[in-house]
């Protein structure tokens, strides 16, 4: 396993620029067509669930510390049925590369570059992801360090700049919504982003001071879930309802439409530098954990093969969709049910056969004193 | 398509070539390979216009388990 090491600040980065990241470009429109004005509570209520999420993976991780999670599932389930468990986790990561592979070319050929075949944009961004991933964890924590304040100025200054299109009036009609049925519609924001998360687990073994990563972790879903909520609650209010809810990329509406005089015009191009970056982080965070996962699982040393060979398989698999429509349909209808499995299903699988190990070994001992 | 399986094959081969070169294990070289070939498969499957969909096969599951 890679000897690096991360800092707690780099790792809640991390785990913000993951979680914040994607779906904050891909997330709102989708909400807001299905909660209308009240739209902007839905993220407060996932980034609970998210918050209990986070406290059974710590759970876990704290009963085997300086493992990721596919050597947790080999150490509670054997190698036999760990082995498999492992293999599906690892599929998941590469299922997730190429999901987010998707959406950057979807955004690229709708948005920016529509006579370019979407498959050159997959293969580049990879390539840029296989260096990165070859470089190590250290390399992906710092890039992110050096970033993420960018992305956080330009979000802030689009804020500032488009408040001036702000009206009170489209909100009107708030607190209408009938509470569970509006959940049970918008329980794939708990999928994406909050239960994406766990693919940090494989990244807490690096993490310096392992006290602090519970905090950390969990500060990041909290800053999520309101940085969410905000950006509903700022498109609701700059857009509206019904133009929200009928694009795709609803922020990148509200930034095309933005001028200061006729010196800043065609803002978009810095959002899509923005988009990129955030994608940078996110994809190489999976894309790191399929290889990891890999070199772990079938106890490989070197990194560089293994994430060379995965170009052609994250490329293809990203093909395999037919269009943007078909995954914001999967979004809804099933991710959910999808990360079940992955976030709680398995976890709480492998801390339940951890106890069951450890109750038979307090009664061994008991026994062998009596 | 002619064209993509020569790349391959020889991109496979070449790779296979500097990874033996660089005496590395055979379990590494295997697993390589196992890669490289699923991909091909699956973009073999995209220039067939058989496309493998990965979220079709995950919701008819889902939509099987839950009948």
């Amino acid at each position: 396993m890679e000897t690096a090491r991360i800092s707690t600040w780099q790792f809640f980065i991390l785990a913000l620029g993951y979680l914040l990241g994607t779906s904050f470009f891909f997330r709102i429109g989708g909400l807001i067509s299905i909660a209308k004005q009240d739209a902007w509570m839905i993220p407060l209520w996932s980034g609970i669930a998210g918050v209990l999420l986070v406290l059974i993976w710590i759970k876990l991780a704290n009963y085997y510390p300086g493992n990721t999670i596919i050597q947790i599932c080999i150490q509670v389930a054997g190698k036999g049925f760990g082995g498999f468990i492992a293999l599906l986790y690892i599929g998941y990561f590469v299922h997730l590369s190429a999901l987010i592979t998707r959406n950057l070319g979807d955004f690229m050929k709708i948005n920016l570059m529509p006579r370019t075949p979407i498959v050159v944009f997959h293969v580049m961004f990879l390539l840029v992801i296989c260096y990165a991933v070859t470089k190590g964890v250290e390399t992906i924590s710092r890039s992110t360090e050096f970033l993420f304040p960018l992305v956080t100025v330009t979000f802030l200054l689009i804020f500032f700049i488009a408040l001036s299109e702000w009206n009170w009036d489209r909100f009107q009609g708030m607190f209408h919504m009938n509470i569970w049925t509006t959940m049970k519609e918008t329980r794939s924001l708990i999928g994406f982003p909050f239960m994406e998360a766990f693919v940090l687990m494989m990244l807490f073994p690096y993490v310096k001071s392992k006290n602090r990563i519970k905090v950390s972790f969990i500060l990041a879903n909290v800053v999520t879930a309101l940085l969410l909520s905000l950006g509903v609650f700022f498109t609701i209010g700059v857009l509206g309802v019904t133009r929200a809810s009928h694009e795709t990329y609803s922020l990148f509406v509200i930034v095309q439409e933005m001028h200061i005089g006729t010196f800043f015009e065609h803002l978009e191009s810095t959002i899509a530098l923005i988009l990129l970056i955030v994608i940078f982080i996110k994809l190489s965070i999976s894309y790191y954990c399929a290889v990891s996962g890999l070199c772990q699982l079938f106890q490989v040393n070197n990194r560089s093969w293994l994430s060379i060979s995965l170009i052609l398989l994250v490329s293809g698999l990203s093909l395999g969709f037919d269009n943007i429509l078909e995954n914001i349909v999967f979004n809804r209808e099933y991710y959910f049910e999808y990360m079940l499995l992955f976030a709680v299903i398995f976890p709480l699988l492998f801390l339940f056969l951890t106890w069951m190990k450890k109750g038979k070994e307090k009664r061994k001992v008991v026994g062998s004193q009596a | 398509m002619i064209w993509f399986i020569l790349f391959i094959a020889v991109a496979l081969a070449t790779s296979i070539f500097m990874m033996v070169k660089q005496k590395k294990s055979t379990k590494e070289i295997m697993l390589f390979s196992t890669i490289v070939l699923l991909g091909f498969a699956d973009w073999i499957s995209i220039f067939l216009e058989r496309k493998f969909n990965p979220n079709h096969w995950i919701a008819s599951f889902i939509d099987w388990i839950s009948l």
